[in-house]
């Protein structure tokens, strides 16, 4: 009889130990994966940057001084703080949101094709998603505030020509810049305060 | 009227005077004041921003002229989150010209527009905009605490580095992520080598050289950011392994007379060879050369061989058929009461009795014969006697029995039981017979019968020839005794035999046979009767030889 128990105990444990395992290691895949897009996204940034002829980029600077991205309708924590007051399951979807919105016009990045920027966001998003369900076991159902608006950008994205193409361009590179440095930052957080492991980025 | 016309003269010149006074005190003034630089303050510029760890940031400007007044400079900032513009917090954390915001002053993702306004008692200058998102000033501090270990390992030893990540970085909440990079050159190079760390704060450098000084540098980057500037150099010399180059030095010169010591060993093969493996000595016989026996002589191999030629002359034998004797172990003597029989028994055995029947048919015979008989065997029991008395000793005790037949002289048999020596010869002396017989007597013992190891039965008789020509039984058959056997010192083996008359035993190879004349048939030829002699010299090794010369 007691060997039964100390069977079953021993079985539940371990049952109850696998999805931690496997949610840690989903959440490594997931903050790598983020990682590999945020190097891209640098990589697209900086490779614009050095085409453009200096004088162009200062006026870019300064046009962009008015301008904004289009996931600015997603609050999300700006400081420290804000972020590790935020529960896991927030910060997951808001992630997932993040991603989301850039499913779409990722396409239209300039060279974003050739380094499958769309499939990858589709991957990540997938891979967010799964780990919201196994946080979300037991917690409220965190209601995504916001649906996504593509509506009101729809001539965005229209053919411009000249200084306004190259505009547009600028903009968007530093905008998915922005946001894959934000998701990463999101994922690795929630990830850390999950993992048992004292030093969880090593 | 005069006066009055000189006093307004005067009030004209007067005011033209004053006038000049004033306008040269006016320049005199501004003179003055230009060579004091006393202007509105220049355009302050600003420089740049930096985080040190995506929590806090700080901002440098660098003031333009003064105007040789005080001047202040104000940072003013605007953000997308807060209305209006607000004030630097801090402007002494980070030194001078500079504005250090806090954590909560700080937000990430979000564009900050700077300017700075310098202003004295003459006018204020405003500075260029700056705008920034701290993202992209993250600049992390150098690493610290950089350590160098030489770690010795077999043959394989390698630089162990160590470092500290810099001072407020948060990896342990996951903030930032941190990466690492290090060089490393030699003392005497100015060629860097570069290798990533990725998150470990230590690393392992293989391929290093001993006697060499190397000079090892790190930096750190955050959520791949911008790098920060190199570590201090840190150095450290590998030392020289002496070992190694001793064991070398000892290895070479302890093989050259190793070296030596083989090439001696090898031209003097011969030598070392007939030192150590000693050839054994072949079996030598005396009187037999080897070189002989090689040179295939036949006839000088025999005579080699055969050390005693002196073989007489043998009769050929007749009717090979063997036989042997009965030879009958009781120590009783044969019973007298036999009439028919006739037992004479000689010797011999230490101990064993043996009996020798002759059958011999009464009525062939005649008196004259028994009387023969009886008188050689007296003769034999003589003669045996005398040979006995020398070996008396030896002999185990047992007297000579008498038959106690001394009355049968028809057909009783006298046996008497002589104990051989051990020496076991019994030579039995010519019986000089008074019976002249045309054949020449032959000097020969028969053995009739074999019992035993050692036992010999010897029967002499007085035959005309070589013939036992008085026997007419056939069951008992003529002739000689071929010794078979040669078993032991006292024992000789024999065989009884009748050589067939043909045979003509001239054999090949070391038997040495010469038969000069069939034995004939007839046992009364007498006279003439040219008796071959055999010799034969059989593989056993024994001679039989009945010499018979006619």
């Amino acid at each position: 009889m007691d060997r039964v128990v100390l069977l079953l105990s021993v079985l539940s444990l371990g049952v109850s130990s696998q999805p931690i395992t496997d949610s840690q290691h989903q959440f490594s895949t997931a903050v790598s994966r983020v990682q590999t897009l945020h190097l891209l996204a640098q990589s697209l940034f900086s490779n614009f940057e050095s085409k453009l002829p200096t004088e162009d980029q200062r006026q870019l600077n300064k046009i962009f001084l008015q301008d904004f991205c289009n996931s600015d309708y997603i609050i999300s924590p700006i400081d420290k703080h804000e972020t590790q007051r935020s529960s896991v399951l927030k910060l997951l979807s808001i992630s997932c949101q993040l991603v989301e919105s850039w499913e779409f016009p990722s396409r239209f990045l300039p060279g974003g094709s050739a380094l499958r920027i769309s499939p990858r966001l589709s991957e990540l998003k997938t891979g967010i998603q799964v780990l919201k369900t196994a946080s979300q076991d037991g917690a409220e159902m965190f209601s995504d505030s916001l649906p996504l608006q593509l509506a009101p950008y729809g001539n965005f994205y229209q053919s411009l020509g000249g200084d306004e193409l190259l505009r547009r361009n600028y903009e968007l590179l530093a905008c998915f810049k922005k946001d894959m440095h934000k998701v990463e930052t999101y994922l690795t957080v929630a990830k850390c305060r999950l993992s048992p492991e004292a030093n969880c980025t090593l | 009227m005069k006066g009055l016309y000189v006093a307004a003269h005067s009030v004209t010149f007067c005011a033209r005077m004053k006038r000049d006074l004033g306008l040269a005190l006016l320049l005199l003034l501004s003179v003055a004041a230009e060579s004091n630089s006393m202007s509105p303050p220049g355009k302050p510029v600003l420089l740049s921003c930096r985080s040190p760890e995506k929590e806090t940031f700080t901002c440098w400007w660098k003031p333009g002229s003064d105007g040789g007044l005080p001047t202040t400079h104000r940072l003013y900032y605007e953000t997308e989150k807060l209305e209006g513009s607000h004030e630097c917090p801090d402007y002494h954390s980070a030194g001078r010209n500079s504005c250090f915001f806090d954590r909560k002053h700080t937000s990430i993702w979000i564009d900050y527009y700077l300017t700075v306004v310098a202003s004295n008692a003459l006018g204020n200058a405003t500075s260029d905009t700056f705008k920034m998102d701290v993202m992209e000033i993250v600049k992390p501090n150098a690493p610290e605490n950089v350590t160098l270990q030489v770690m010795k390992r077999e043959d394989n030893p390698y630089l162990h580095v160590r470092w500290e990540q810099p001072c407020g970085t948060d990896t342990k909440s996951g903030w930032v992520t941190i990466k690492y990079e290090l060089r490393v050159r030699q003392e005497n190079s100015n060629e860097w080598k570069e290798y990533t760390s990725g998150t470990q704060t230590q690393f392992n450098l293989y391929n290093i050289n001993p006697g060499v000084m190397y000079i090892v540098q790190v930096r750190c980057a955050l959520d791949h950011g911008s790098w920060s500037e190199w570590s201090n150099s840190t150095s450290v010399k590998m030392l020289n392994y002496p070992q190694k180059s001793f064991w070398i030095l000892v290895s070479t010169l302890s093989a050259v007379p190793f070296i030596t010591a083989m090439c001696i060993l090898v031209m003097k093969r011969k030598y070392v060879k007939l030192c150590l493996l000693a050839p054994i000595p072949g079996p030598k016989i005396s009187g037999v050369d080897v070189q002989l026996l090689k040179s295939g002589r036949s006839e000088d191999i025999t005579n080699a061989l055969i050390i005693n030629q002196s073989f007489p002359p043998m009769v050929a034998w007749k009717d090979e058929t063997e036989e042997y004797l009965i030879v009958s172990d009781d120590g009783l003597l044969p019973d007298p009461s036999n009439s028919q029989k006739r037992k004479k028994s000689l010797i011999i055995p230490t101990g064993f009795h043996l009996n020798l029947e002759i059958q011999c048919k009464e009525s062939t015979r005649g008196q004259s014969d028994w009387d023969k008989v009886e008188e050689r065997k007296k003769e034999i029991d003589n003669f045996l006697k005398s040979n006995m008395s020398l070996s008396v000793e030896s002999l185990s005790n047992m007297e000579p029995t008498q038959l106690p037949n001394p009355s049968n002289h028809n057909g009783d048999a006298e046996s008497t039981v002589w104990p051989l020596a051990n020496a076991g010869y019994v030579d039995i002396q010519r019986h000089e017979s008074t019976q002249e017989v045309d054949v020449k007597e032959v000097d020969y013992s028969r053995v009739t019968e074999v019992n035993g190891d050692s036992i010999l039965i010897l029967q002499k008789e007085k035959v005309s020839g070589y013939m036992d020509v008085q026997r007419q039984e056939d069951n008992i058959p003529e002739d000689y005794s071929r010794v078979k056997e040669v078993a032991g010192e006292n024992t000789v083996l024999l065989q009884r035999q009748n050589v067939s008359a043909d045979s003509s035993c001239r054999e090949k190879g070391n038997q040495y046979t010469d038969c000069t004349n069939p034995k004939p048939r007839n046992p009364h030829v007498t006279g003439s009767s040219k008796v071959g002699v055999c010799t034969q010299l059989t593989c056993s090794g024994y001679v039989d030889t009945i010499p018979a010369n006619l």
